[in-house]
């Protein structure tokens, strides 16, 4: 059985991108087939982060107009055997793919992956109805900041009236002292405003800003706060019950009590 | 060629017709005009006709005109009453809600409006959700919201001044009844500002928010 995600945003530049690698990538880690498809025609990103942008031959374009079939577009991951990525045109633009046409791509793929993950462009436009039209369910990125969080409830909007109701939150860079001082939304004030179920509260971390640049996911580094909240969401989306991790940073003197159990 | 005036008002569409010439040269006048304007009126605009001088026969001469037009032409008369009729109504709008002659409906909305959403009723709007920031409710009638307002609501949109409007938390945006707007204090406003349901409506000129009692 397949399930198309899609995850969206609506405000750019909060972290669709990343995390749509990250969770490909933690979904692949455990054994799942998984494709991610890149729908930002114009402005692709999503080969840069997993490294691939090197063994692109075909497109989303391509597919959709039916000059190649899907696999000949597909470009495996170097590391995960069983992850897949379908890149989009950086030539053309989102008026190049629409909505009907990758329904039609994803209900081909659906016979052979187990995961379809969909990266959203920003926007409310026809990049995003495209986006959204063959997803079984979204899960919308949102950021602690007011813009962030507004733009993220105009989409829930969107997507249910697009008939899609079964939406999943992320929230992403969260800054923990910020929150603690109360110079950051935290938790409760956007949960108030989304009323979503939340599957993810991902830190601010700056080894996302290195991982980024190497092309690897950030999920592979066992050291990140940030990559451990991903493989979190990849449980969550497994159906495990996860809970959520303690984000708030920890000096010297809460360590030590740690280590001594106290 | 001011003899004769089309002119729009609170009440619909007047035609003025001036005495000083003759009918049959104002019957020209108007032809010309209907002409000249022929796509401008959609058929079936309802025009009423200010000018008491004519006689019945003129009138229904008129009448005939204007049909051919596939417009509606009216004695000015009734329309008057039915101008007073409606001030009356506004005035004494507790009748009206009352059913007495034209009952407001009520629309009951399940779900929570979300930022970009709109919401226009020409009735009352009861909403069981919340008004986020960013949403717009606007209601000829009063708008009843169990749960958080932070959008921007309208009650009495169409000028009815005594329509309230009512939330668990009011903690909207702007608060506008009939032509009068109260907008939220410039510092950020949470839930904790608004520990108990509110009511707005106007009094003296200005919008008030009355604390209600009962149940939260």
């Amino acid at each position: 059985m397949s399930e198309v995600i899609v995850i969206t945003s609506g405000k750019g530049g909060v972290g669709k991108t990343t995390t749509t690698a990250n969770l490909g990538v933690g979904l692949a880690k455990r054994g799942y087939k998984v494709v991610l498809i890149d729908t930002d025609t114009g402005l692709r990103n999503l080969d840069l982060l997993l490294g691939l942008e090197n063994r692109i031959m075909y497109d989303l374009v391509d597919v959709a107009t039916g000059k190649v079939p899907y696999r000949k577009a597909l470009v495996r991951h170097k590391k995960h055997d069983n992850l897949f990525l379908l890149p989009t045109s950086q030539i053309r633009d989102k008026s190049a793919v629409d909505g009907d046409q990758l329904v039609d791509i994803c209900n081909q793929m659906r016979s052979e992956f187990d995961y379809i993950l969909i990266d959203c462009p920003a926007g409310i436009e026809q990049g995003f109805k495209t986006a959204v039209a063959a997803a079984d369910y979204a899960i919308v990125v949102t950021m602690p900041e007011i813009s962030a969080v507004r733009d993220a409830d105009k989409i829930i909007g969107e997507l249910n009236r697009a008939d899609k109701t079964h939406i999943k939150l992320v929230v992403n860079r969260i800054r923990s002292h910020m929150v603690e001082a109360g110079d950051m939304l935290d938790m409760s004030d956007i949960d108030d405003i989304l009323a979503i179920e939340c599957i993810g509260q991902v830190p601010d971390d700056e080894m996302v800003v290195t991982s980024t640049n190497r092309g690897e996911p950030v999920i592979s580094n066992k050291k990140s706060l940030a990559g451990q909240a991903y493989s979190n969401i990849v449980g969550r989306i497994c159906g495990e019950q996860i809970p959520f991790l303690d984000l708030k940073k920890k000096n010297l003197f809460d360590k030590l009590k740690q280590m001594l159990h106290v | 060629m001011n003899e004769v005036v089309f002119k729009g008002s609170r009440s619909g569409l007047k035609m003025i017709l001036t005495n000083t010439i003759d009918f049959a040269t104002n019957e020209n006048l108007i032809r010309q005009k209907l002409d000249a304007s022929f796509k401008f009126f959609e058929k079936g605009t309802v025009i009423h006709l200010d000018a008491d001088w004519l006689s019945e026969l003129q009138k229904e001469k008129l009448e005939k005109l204007f049909d051919e037009y596939g417009l509606i032409l009216q004695n000015a008369e009734n329309d008057d009453s039915a101008e007073n009729h409606a001030t009356a109504d506004n005035a004494n709008s507790d009748s009206a809600d009352n059913g007495m002659k034209m009952p407001l409906k009520t629309t009951v909305i399940n779900q929570t409006i979300r930022n970009g959403q709109e919401v226009i009723s020409d009735g009352s709007v009861v909403i069981n959700g919340n008004v986020n920031p960013g949403a717009t409710v606007i209601a000829a009638g009063n708008i009843d919201i169990h749960g958080a307002c932070r959008g921007i609501v309208h009650a009495g949109a169409f000028g009815n001044i005594k329509a309230t409007v009512s939330a668990s938390y009011l903690i909207p945006m702007q608060i506008r009844i009939a032509d009068m707007v109260a907008r939220a204090p410039d510092k950020c406003m949470s839930k904790e500002d608004a520990p108990y349901p509110e009511k707005a409506y106007v009094s003296d000129g200005q919008i008030i928010l009355e604390q209600l009692t009962g149940r939260r």
